[in-house]
This record gives C-alpha cells, sequence and structure tokens, in this order.
C-alpha cells in the first residue's frame, strides 16, 4: 500500500504544477490570445512515457482539476482527457513513437482536441471565431514549448553540447 | 470475475474510459453531493494555496508600489523641509535684525559707533549722529537682538548712548512668562540685576526679561535679557535675579534710535520677537 501510494506521487505533484500553472503562470505566459495549455502537454507526456491505464486516470483527474467548478466541462474534460492518454498511448504501442516529430504531432493533436473540447462548452455563439484566435494560435504555442521540452528530455539539447558549441 | 478480468486485460482502454464516463455521469446526477464536495476538495488542496499566493503576490506588488510613491513623497517632503529650513533662517535672520515688539510706532534711525567709554567694562558709546538726524535726550537704542540703552548726550552731530552696563541706567522691566515686573540695573558687584521682584514671584531661570514700557521711556516687549539666577532669601523681600544681557555690549555692531513719530501711517511697525535669544543659544 505504501508502495502504490509513492507512485502516485509524481502525478499529484503533477497536478499541483498543473494548478499552479493555472493560477500563477498562464496569464503572464500568455501571449496575445494564445495560453500555454498545460494540461493536455502533460497528459500526452505521461501517456507517452507511462503505462496506458496510469495515463487515462491521471489524465481525468487532471481535466477534473483544472475544470472544478463546472460539472458538464468537468466530465467532459476528464472523457477527452482519456482519450487523449488512449490515443497518445495508442500511437506509441502501435506505431513505434519515438521520433520527436511524432511525439510533438502526438502533443500538437491532444492539445488541439482539448481545445476543441474546452471552446465547445463556452456554449457562445462565436465557437468558430473563438477556435480560430484563441484556441489554435494556444495549440501552437503549446506545441512549441513541448518541442523544446522534449529537445531537452531526450537529449537533442543539453548542457554538454551547448557548452561545445562554445 | 475471469470475465471482469479479461475484459480489464484485453480491453483495458475501453473498460477504463466507460468507469471515466460513469464517473462523470454519475457525478453530474448527483451534483450537490458528490460533485460540488470533490469540487471543493480538488479547489482546496490543489488551487487554494496558488490562489493565496497570487494574491500576496498582488498585495505585495501593491505595497511595493505604495512604498515607492511613499519614498517620492518623503523626498518631496525633504526638499520642502530643506526650504522651510532656509526660510526660518532667513526669517530669523531678519527678525533679529528688526524684530522688537513695539507698542507704539517707531522708526529707525542708524546709528554708527565711534568711541567707547569704559569703567572697567563699556558703560557709554559715542555715536555719530545728532539733533540734526532726529535723536533726541532718552531715546532708546536698540541693536539686532535687543535693548542696548538710550540716548544720554546730544549735540548737533553726535550723542552719547547710556549702555545698559551703567549703573544709573534703570530700565522698567517684566518677566515675558510670569508678567512679574521690576527695575533691571547694572550693579558692578552682581553684573545686570532684575530688582524689586516679590520673594513669592513665580519668575525662573530662563525667563525673557522685556521692557514694560512703564515710564514711558522704553516702548513695551524690547527684549532685555536673560534670567540667569534667582536667589530667594528668608529674610528679604525681594528675590534677588541675576541677569545675562541678550546683547553683547562688548561687541556690537549695528545701533539704532528708536525715533517715535507722531504720524502712523508712515510708521515701520516690526513683529513681536518673543523668541529673541542670546548669542549661542540653540
Amino acid at each position: 500500500m505504501n508502495f502504490s501510494l509513492m507512485r502516485l506521487i509524481p502525478y499529484i505533484v503533477y497536478l499541483f504544477l498543473i494548478s499552479m500553472f493555472q493560477v500563477l503562470l498562464a496569464e503572464p505566459l500568455s501571449i496575445g490570445s494564445a495560453h500555454i495549455a498545460l494540461a493536455p502537454l502533460i497528459i500526452s507526456l505521461v501517456a507517452i512515457y507511462k503505462p496506458q491505464v496510469v495515463a487515462i486516470w491521471f489524465g481525468a483527474a487532471a481535466a477534473f482539476v483544472v475544470n472544478t467548478g463546472s460539472p458538464e466541462a468537468a466530465a467532459a474534460g476528464m472523457i477527452v482527457a482519456a482519450l487523449i492518454a488512449i490515443g497518445a498511448n495508442y500511437f506509441k504501442s502501435r506505431l513505434n513513437l519515438d521520433s520527436l516529430p511524432a511525439k510533438v504531432a502526438v502533443v500538437c493533436s491532444g492539445s488541439l482536441l482539448f481545445e476543441m473540447a474546452r471552446v465547445t462548452f463556452l456554449s457562445t455563439s462565436e465557437v468558430f471565431h473563438i477556435f480560430a484566435v484563441e484556441s489554435l494560435p494556444s495549440t501552437l504555442y503549446t506545441t512549441a514549448v513541448a518541442y523544446m521540452f522534449l529537445l531537452f528530455k531526450d537529449r537533442y539539447i543539453s548542457y554538454d553540447r551547448v557548452r561545445e558549441v562554445f | 470475475m475471469k470475465f471482469f478480468e479479461t475484459l480489464f486485460e484485453r480491453k483495458a482502454s475501453i473498460t477504463h474510459l466507460a468507469l471515466i464516463a460513469l464517473v462523470g455521469v454519475i457525478m453530474l446526477a448527483g451534483k450537490d453531493y458528490i460533485y460540488n464536495p470533490l469540487s471543493e476538495g480538488a479547489n482546496f488542496i490543489f488551487k487554494k494555496p496558488f490562489f493565496e499566493l497570487k494574491v500576496s503576490l498582488a498585495s505585495l506588488y501593491k505595497v511595493s508600489e505604495r512604498n515607492a510613491e511613499l519614498e517620492e513623497a518623503l523626498l518631496r517632503a525633504m526638499v520642502q523641509v530643506n526650504d522651510l529650513k532656509r526660510q526660518k533662517s532667513e526669517n530669523e535672520r531678519l527678525r533679529a535684525q528688526l524684530g522688537y515688539a513695539t507698542t507704539s510706532d517707531f522708526r529707525l534711525i542708524p546709528l554708527e559707533a565711534y568711541s567707547v567709554t569704559y569703567r572697567g567694562i563699556p558703560i557709554a558709546i559715542k555715536v555719530n549722529k545728532g539733533t540734526a538726524q532726529g535723536l533726541l535726550i532718552g531715546q532708546p537704542v536698540i541693536s539686532g537682538k535687543g535693548l542696548v540703552g538710550r540716548i544720554d548726550e546730544l549735540s548737533a552731530r553726535f550723542a552719547t548712548v547710556q549702555l545698559l552696563s551703567d549703573p544709573g541706567c534703570r530700565v522698567a522691566a517684566r518677566d515675558s512668562e510670569s508678567r512679574e515686573q521690576g527695575i533691571v540695573r547694572f550693579v558692578p558687584s552682581r553684573g545686570l540685576i532684575l530688582d524689586n521682584v516679590p520673594i513669592d514671584g513665580q519668575i525662573k531661570t530662563g525667563d525673557l526679561i522685556i521692557s514694560s514700557g512703564l515710564g514711558g521711556v522704553f516702548p513695551e516687549g524690547l527684549p532685555v535679557g536673560i534670567v540667569e539666577a534667582v536667589t530667594r532669601d528668608d529674610n528679604a523681600i525681594f528675590a534677588g535675579v541675576s541677569l545675562k544681557p541678550v546683547v553683547n555690549l562688548n561687541a556690537i555692531d549695528e545701533l539704532y534710535a528708536l525715533a517715535q513719530i507722531s504720524d502712523s501711517s508712515n510708521a515701520y511697525t516690526f513683529p513681536l520677537a518673543p523668541e529673541t535669544k542670546l548669542e549661542g543659544e540653540e
């Protein structure tokens, strides 16, 4: 039991990271209407690097934490996040997802799907407009951040390599 | 049981997705009893600390802005204080030149001393103005800080000023604090004293003694001396009050005769200087 709880700690830390980003950093780091969608980014990365079941339930928990205050959005977000986790895991296992562009494409797709779900639940008549001016730039911004992260994570860029250049 | 195990193994993703959908439906169905407590719990654990941090940071930023505003205000105030200090200094300097209380209107006749008569101490000064310039016997003579004496002898172009340190000089005076009256005179063995002050009077060390205006020679309010010591002998009727002259009679620079004028429209009325102090006194 203790061992299982210990295994949960990283995911709880991820949830805190998502909450902290949503409350404190999302606004300062946004560029115009584009913001970093950290929740789908982390869900996609967890789905890429961790087992499927873990990714599905982590995605559901993350969507719940992000959408507190709106039960409909929370329920839909949980399903969408689970779908992102399943999709990412599917690509990883079936298509041998090892290359950097493939991982970035998975994060991009997950982010886009999450944004689509979010915009759909805004219930306004300008869904397509919001999608065009907010969701697409946000997806691109999130993808760029994921690309940078994966460059470091997969050691395409490292401190030693940077030092070698100079 | 075997069926569920197989289902979880082979169709894990679909099963878990279905479970999550079920959880979602249950949350929507039991919004008040299930979703709201869970949502509040999640908010409390995951978001509230960061919201509080955000509020603290915002207030810290406001404090920082306020601090900058206050620093600027302080700087402005310091500039104002310095300006006021300069004005105060200028004011004190001008009041030292002109600041005497008068109940009548006077004009100042500047005098220039050209000889001093000594009897151990300076007792008289000869000045360069006389009756031709409007001087009269008995006119008060002042310097920048207080009473110096009075015109004692006159010629057409010269005059002799009897100083306070002359034993023959008498000035009707009173304590500016307790209003008790007496006569200021110089006693060679005791220096300047205030005579005829009742032993039970309230006069005390540090009080400013000014002319009382009684007798008609000196106008009221001219600073004469500061009480240096008060002695009260049980067998005496009067207290012994020693004074320190407000004017250093050994170093007199500028002298003015106070000439009373009948036409007050041309009068120069100068303000009371109750805070007139001795040289070197803070």
